[in-house]
């Protein structure tokens, strides 16, 4: 399984109702270059970090769960 | 042409040369009064609804493929709205109630076919659940009976319900005036009535931008140039969020690539709709004789069309287990399509935040049932500016 | 039957083995290397089928995976396969074949009506008809539907075993005909890791139905000697009869092995078809091409058959598909298929060719044999009910668009045409190549590809076997060389002067004139799909090539349009006025052939295998003892444990009885058990947890709960402190996998200053819960640990032996009693469980089952994480707040538990529910209504979550979640049942025992 990469979970002592929403529920969906998190369900059960594109399935990196997210060509390094 | 079996045996005699147009391929007007994006079966709908019950027709259907190409044409046409909560329940049951009529009122054979749909359970917290789901449904007004496992045999006797298999049958729920409909014929339908209201249907027409000023927008940039408006509906399943970004907007939907497939043709073998969660199990049987089974959704984000075998190969698996005759039979073809997920798996039919701009989506897995209902309910919410209290 | 047509040589058939078969009732022979198509054809027998819409008689069109009509029932009761493609079933003894959709029988057909009256049933007719009256459709339904679907599914299970093997290769290498052989045999040489698949018996490809020589050699022995030379590779893995069905992502293929579908019954042992899940470093296509069919009047009569057919039934199987054949073609590959039925003993009447000057060295070979060639001209009828007997020919127009001057009549039985070649693009295609359309061949080829992969010999246009052994090799070495190793194409094995010519010269003429009105030209045969029908699609404006598809059923049918899609496709553009590249194409889906359910279901089936099934470490001894069992999660539980002539409901209150009254035994290892340990794992359950577990003492446990954080509840369990930084979690059943996951994902993703490790140890503890007064008396009798309530207070746990087993005891209850857990190892759970169950029995100790744990833990208004929650309910609306701690700083859920949604004051609730009957159990399930008699949609106010009849409160009692239940104590409530409405009150969720004597005594 894989989902969204890079979400910060805001302070829950500061976080507005609409921020602690959008971090619940609103997730990036590019139709292009994803930063993902994902985790090894039926292995090492590690979680790591994927770089793929959401049309072509192409893998463009792989990186440490606790990386920032390279600078890709044609997508957006996020972090 | 009103089509009859008079008409076609009127036809038939001049080798049917003298059918006209479905609906017309006009070229876009410089201005519409609304703008829908989206010609599958729900932008469709809504631009018929406009007309029909809001006598809005200075309207245009943008299509950046061919109608009904997207999940309209790639679902496993069940029908159903025997759902637990009640804004979805009524919701369906709304769409429900528009199949049954579909045809006639479109003019144009959708093939509803009330088979009945059983949901199964396969252990005892899906018995909870379907009864839980049974008495919401009741007080809904919406038809629902609980099935046993004998009973459901002899509905489908394809069906193993020995007590030893992995998953047994221990019941379920059959709504009976469910079934599945031809679900090109639906978008097709919908676009020929909507182009004879001369709403413009514009396929391979791609929108690439919404012009917003002060907040109110005032049309869309395409494939083929700006076109203005003074609302926009957009019900682009599977690119909600890539619509809505060109609004500014941000939606808590991702897609997913959903697959489902068809077995050879055989003779009719089934004469209902199953559905099992548990199992991930859903198969009917088409008028051509194909066994439609639709899979699970794949576990990433994707717009590609297309999955993974092993959700193909994971169906199967409980296929055989629950329908043993099958194993034998042979898968024709798979194919995926995109829905948007929604975390609360509800969908949403709204305003939004940009005057005019309106969204539908996050139909998720149950967008084709949610058709002609989707439609009517978004052509309200367009037409008087506020939600209808089904939405 | 004598094989009336069989050549007396030539081919590679064995005339030696004759082969016994029966189709439609009738027994016939063929010889070893027969397909059912050219046993069929040698025997004489042209009419085989009926077609899907208006029945019309059909013959063989085919040799391969494309055959349209050919479709036959094989095999009889549980072995019986629809659909299968005569030209693809290797002949076995004792195959038993039938004809399909007729009705009584191919010859004559009740559903040859449809035929008449086609007139009035163009494309789509259906979606203009059948409305008439309202809601008739269903009636109208059954009637086509009975009449549609093609062969019969099997009645009985499958008896046949599949699997499954996953490889990897350095190259694979997809069909073996001479590009394929010549690539595997380049790559081979290096070393790398080959994999060749052919869908076919034998390898070799179009090799074995040419008439070719290879470096001096006849094609099907150059192909035979490649094989045994790749054979006898070490890294060189040969699959014959195995089709390459499918091109995913990353290089990823999967093919299916027919590994004992060529056997006679008798002789199958084993895996009847085996799915290769292959990753390939690289892939090379060389999937050849299939010949295309020319759209003229009557086309579809039994008879008319693709050239390069004919010439296949006549080279490689010595059956002549007839005996005066006309052939009639666009391009010049149809004179070799002429001279090679020549040489076959057909008398070819004469080659009637659509180009106005037809030359090459065939042609000049074919005019030279004394072949009348008739250019210019087309076939404009054919004539023939369930046999060609002669066709009309006429001069062709210049533009190819109509006919004039006298007909010609020819007698003949056979008709070989050819329109072209299709290359079998599609698993190119598939691998998200996109295809380009070539002038010259009049096709689509494999465009520029986005995978690791190349395309060699007919997929890429190649028709030339010197240009198919020359790709081949380069392909083959590139291809090892791109993979790592050292590779070289070779010498190009030497040919016959001519036999390299893959020239075409071909002229489309897509649909073919005729000057006869309404007769029908089709382009798919196997649905019956004509030019007209496109037409009329057309006019009606489903233009767009998908719609073209969907409304004229163009290439739906079993066989994928391989043969119609093309030539459909050409003919739309014409009306569209476009070239027809700029019409395009529909997307090549998976599968290229059908792939049988049972092989991609694979070994993974069956109750042991498609889910495997836990069972506790006392599975047999419930099963020993009456259990009634149910699923949670994968385990198996004993729901309760039935005596002789007992019923459910009786069980369960014996069981939830005997628990109040003296004591019982509940296997509870099916709870998920995790070990937590590490300097910071206080802190980390801190944050999971909604309560408080650093302050826990070493010694001690403590109930918790779960959210997730938007404060819903997602998992509850008592955790017992083992030591200052390790932790024994428990989970419920089915929540124990994703507990797991979800305790690693915020430790390794955001919470990585932690250091803790998580250790699922579900299976290495077993768990009997010991539940009820005399808990303490049986307990006592069998360990040294003193458990008296100062020694042991409610809530702590001990190590200790119990009936000798080194154990830990948990003072825990679930059941409200007075009750001990016992945990030990999993391997002497048996020996523990038996000790107790002997030591009870003067207590009259029994076991209890799930249901018995369900009534007494809603006897004390305990909830059940996914039967009184849903998803959408919080430890607030469960009237447990005092489970959320204020003093904690932050935890998963704090903030979500503040959020708008999760403060409304008109929440769902838990309260206990009792009915004015106390007879009365209202269903589970059940909705609670302000205003019960309303006619539909009838308001709810909430719902029952649990119900049940308490034998220890002498009535029934219930759990509900209710808008605002807390604030409503006492006040009466309406169930609105089918048949009545059921009142109840609402109370306290705390039926027995409210004040915990038991639970601490």
């Amino acid at each position: 399984m894989a989902a969204q990469a890079h979400i910060a979970r805001p302070d829950p002592h500061t976080a507005s109702d609409k921020e602690w929403g959008e971090y619940l529920f609103m997730r990036k969906n590019p139709k292009g270059v994803h930063f993902e998190r994902w985790f090894h369900a039926n292995g090492c059960r590690k979680w790591f970090h994927m770089a793929r594109h959401t049309v072509s399935h192409e893998i463009l990196a792989i990186y440490g769960i606790t990386e920032p997210a390279p600078k890709l060509d044609g997508g957006e390094g996020t972090s | 042409m009103k089509y009859s079996i008079f008409n076609l045996l009127r036809q038939a005699r001049d080798y049917h040369k003298n059918w006209p147009q479905a609906w017309r391929s006009p070229d876009p007007k410089p201005e519409y009064d609304v703008i829908i994006i989206g010609g599958g079966g729900h932008g469709l709908a809504t631009a018929y609804y406009l007309a029909k019950e809001h006598g809005i027709t200075n309207v245009a259907v943008l299509e950046k493929g061919w109608l009904g190409g997207g999940n309209t044409g790639r679902n496993t046409t069940i029908v159903r709205s025997n759902y637990l909560w009640d804004q979805s329940a009524n919701l369906y049951d709304k769409s429900l109630q528009l199949f049954e009529g579909l045809s006639q009122d479109l003019n144009y054979n959708v093939m509803f076919s009330a088979r009945g749909v059983i949901n199964l359970a396969h252990n005892e917290h899906d018995l909870k659940e379907l009864a839980r789901r049974g008495h919401a449904c009741r007080l809904n007004g919406i038809d629902y009976e609980l099935v046993s496992p004998q009973q459901i045999k002899e509905i489908a006797p394809i069906i193993n319900i020995s007590p030893s298999i992995r998953y047994p049958v221990l019941g379920g729920a059959m709504q009976r005036r469910a079934g599945n409909a031809r679900h090109d014929a639906v978008a097709w339908g919908y676009a020929r009535r909507a182009d004879e209201y001369g709403i413009d249907i514009i396929q391979n027409c791609e929108v690439t931008g919404i012009d917003i000023a002060d907040g109110k927008v005032t049309g869309v940039q395409t494939t083929r140039g700006a076109i203005k408006a003074k609302k926009v509906g957009a019900v682009v399943a599977g690119h909600a969020s890539v619509i809505g970004q060109m609004a500014g907007l941000k939606l808590p939907v991702e897609s997913h690539a959903l697959q489902a497939m068809v077995t050879e043709p055989i003779k009719p073998v089934l004469d209902t709709v199953l559905m099992s969660n548990t199992v991930h199990v859903y198969i009917s049987q088409s008028d051509k004789g194909e066994l439609v089974l639709g899979a699970g959704i794949d576990g990433y984000n994707s717009y590609g069309q297309r999955g993974g075998i092993d959700v193909i190969e994971h169906q199967l698996e409980g296929l055989v287990e629950l329908y043993p005759i099958v194993k034998r039979l042979r898968i024709m073809r798979t194919w995926g399509g995109i829905v948007d997920i929604c975390p609360d798996a509800s969908p949403i039919i709204s305003k939004t935040p940009v005057d005019g701009f309106f969204m539908n989506c996050g139909w998720g897995t149950g967008g084709f049932k949610a058709t002609p209902g989707s439609g009517w309910a978004f052509a309200h919410t367009i037409a008087q500016d506020r939600p209808h209290k089904l939405n | 039957m004598t094989q009336a047509f069989r050549n007396a040589d030539g081919g590679l058939i064995d005339r030696g083995t004759r082969i016994n078969f029966t189709y439609d009732g009738q027994r016939y022979q063929g010889n070893a290397g027969d397909t059912l198509a050219s046993a069929l054809l040698a025997n004489g027998v042209r009419l085989v089928g009926r077609s899907f819409k208006y029945h019309r008689p059909r013959g063989i069109v085919g040799s391969g995976a494309e055959e349209p009509n050919a479709l036959i029932q094989l095999g009889e009761g549980a072995l019986t396969e629809p659909n299968t493609r005569a030209t693809q079933i290797e002949l076995f003894e004792g195959l038993v074949a039938n004809s399909q959709n007729a009705w009584p029988g191919v010859g004559f057909d009740i559903g040859g009506i449809n035929n008449i009256v086609s007139k009035v049933i163009p494309a789509g007719f259906y979606y203009k008809t059948f409305m008439w009256p309202a809601k008739s459709w269903m009636l109208y339904e059954k009637f086509i539907r009975g009449a549609a679907g093609l062969g019969k599914a099997p009645t009985e299970p499958d008896p046949d075993i599949y699997e499954k093997r996953r490889v990897h290769c350095d190259v694979l290498v997809v069909g073996a005909g001479p590009a394929g052989l010549a690539a595997a045999r380049a790559a081979g040489a290096s070393g790398a890791r080959i994999i060749l698949a052919d869908e076919q018996s034998g390898f070799g490809g179009s090799l074995l139905s040419s008439k070719a020589t290879v470096d001096g050699k006849s094609g099907a022995q150059w192909a035979a000697d490649v094989t045994q030379e790749l054979a006898g590779q070490e890294e060189v893995r040969l699959l014959p009869r195995t089709t390459v069905t499918g091109y995913y992502d990353h290089n990823f293929l999967v093919a299916v092995e027919r590994i004992t579908d060529h056997l006679p019954f008798a002789d199958r042992k084993g895996p009847r078809q085996r799915v290769w899940k292959i990753r390939a470093k690289q892939v090379i296509l060389a999937t050849g091409a299939i010949e295309r069919p020319l759209v003229f009047a009557e086309n579809d009569r039994p008879g008319v058959m693709l050239a390069d057919a004919a010439k296949t039934y006549v080279n490689r199987f010595g059956a002549r598909p007839g005996s005066r054949a006309v052939v009639f073609t666009n391009n010049d590959s149809a004179y070799r298929a002429a001279i090679d039925a020549a040489d076959g003993g057909i008398h070819v009447v004469a080659i009637v060719d659509l180009r106005a000057k037809p030359e090459g060295t065939f042609v000049r070979q074919a005019r030279d044999r004394g072949i009348e060639v008739i250019a210019n001209s087309a076939i404009t009828a054919v004539k023939g009910a369930k046999q060609v007997s002669e066709v009309d020919v006429m001069t062709l127009s210049d533009d190819g668009t109509s006919v004039s001057g006298g007909r010609r009549s020819l007698d003949c039985d056979l008709v070989m045409m050819s329109g072209g070649w299709n290359p079998t693009v599609h698993l190119a295609s598939q691998s998200g190549a996109k295809t380009v359309w070539d002038d010259t061949l009049a096709t689509f080829l494999p465009g520029e590809p986005k995978q690791a992969q190349r395309n060699v010999g007919g997929v890429a246009g190649q028709f030339g076997l010197a240009a198919c052994l020359e790709s081949g090799a380069s392909a083959g070495a590139g291809a090892a060389l791109d993979a790592g190793f050292d590779a070289q194409a070779g010498k190009t094995p030497a040919i016959e002067a001519g036999e390299g010519d893959g020239e075409l010269n071909l002229r489309p003429i897509w649909t073919v004139p005729s000057d006869r009105k309404g007769a029908k030209r089709f382009h798919d045969f196997q649905n019956d799909v004509t030019a007209a029908d496109i037409a009329l699609a057309h006019r009606e404006n489903y233009a767009s090539v998908e719609h073209f598809k969907r409304y004229t059923t163009t290439g739906m049918g079993t066989d994928q349009g391989k043969t119609s899609n093309v030539n459909g496709l050409a003919i739309l553009a014409e009306l569209r006025n476009e070239p027809v590249p700029s019409v395009g194409h529909t997307t090549f889906r998976p599968f290229y052939t059908a792939v049988t359910v049972g092989a991609l279901a694979g070994n993974d089936t069956g109750p042991q295998l498609l889910d495997p099934v836990r069972k506790t470490a006392m599975h047999t001894w419930h099963e020993a003892h009456g259990a009634h069992f149910e699923d949670v999660g994968a385990w198996k539980r004993p729901y309760c444990y039935l005596r002789e002539g007992e019923s459910v409901k009786q069980a369960v209150d014996r069981e939830t009885l005997a628990t109040r009254t003296s004591v019982a035994i509940l296997d509870a290892s099916t709870l998920g058990k995790i070990d937590i340990q590490g300097p910071d794992a206080a802190e980390f359950l801190d944050r999971i947890y909604t309560n408080m577990f650093s302050s826990l003492k070493v010694g001690s446990c403590r109930y918790g709960f779960m959210c997730k954080d938007d404060g819903m509840v997602f998992d509850d369990g008592v955790t017992a402190r083992i030591g200052e930084n390790r932790f024994l979690m428990s989970t419920t059943t089915g929540g124990a996998p994703n507990v797991l996951n979800w305790l690693e994902e915020w430790l390794q993703t955001e919470w990585t200053d932690l250091e803790v490790y998580c250790t699922s140890v579900t299976t290495q503890w077993a768990a009997i819960a010991i539940a009820g007064p005399n808990s303490r008396r049986l307990l006592s009798e069998l360990t040294n640990v003193d458990l008296s309530n100062d020694a042991f207070p409610f809530m702590t746990w001990q190590d200790g032996d119990v009936a000798g087993i080194p154990s830990r005891i948990f003072r825990i209850s679930f059941s409200g009693e007075t009750g001990f857990e016992v945990q030990c190892p999993a391997s002497y759970a048996m020996a523990l469980w038996r000790a107790l169950m002997t030591a009870g029995e003067k207590f009259n100790i029994m076991p209890y089952g799930t249901e018995a744990m369900h009534v007494l833990r809603a006897e004390k208004g305990f909830v059940i994480v996914g039967q009184d929650t849903d998803g959408t309910t919080t430890p607030h609306d469960l009237g447990m707040s005092w489970i959320v701690s204020k003093k904690k700083d932050d935890f998963l859920g704090k903030r979500g538990l503040a959020r708008p949604d999760t403060l409304r004051e008109d929440r769902k609730q838990l309260v206990g529910l009792i009915t004015d009957d106390p007879n009365e159990v209202i269903p589970e399930g059940a909705h609670i209504s302000p205003e019960p008699h309303a006619p539909p949609p009838v308001p709810m106010e909430g719902w029952v979550s649990s119900s049940y009849y308490s034998p220890n409160c002498g009535r029934s009692i219930a759990l509900a979640l209710i808008q605002r239940g807390h604030e409503r104590m006492g006040e009466s409530v309406a169930i609105p049942l089918e048949d009545k409405v059921v009142r109840a009150k609402i109370v306290s969720s705390v039926f027995f025992d409210e004040e915990g004597e038991r639970l601490r005594g």
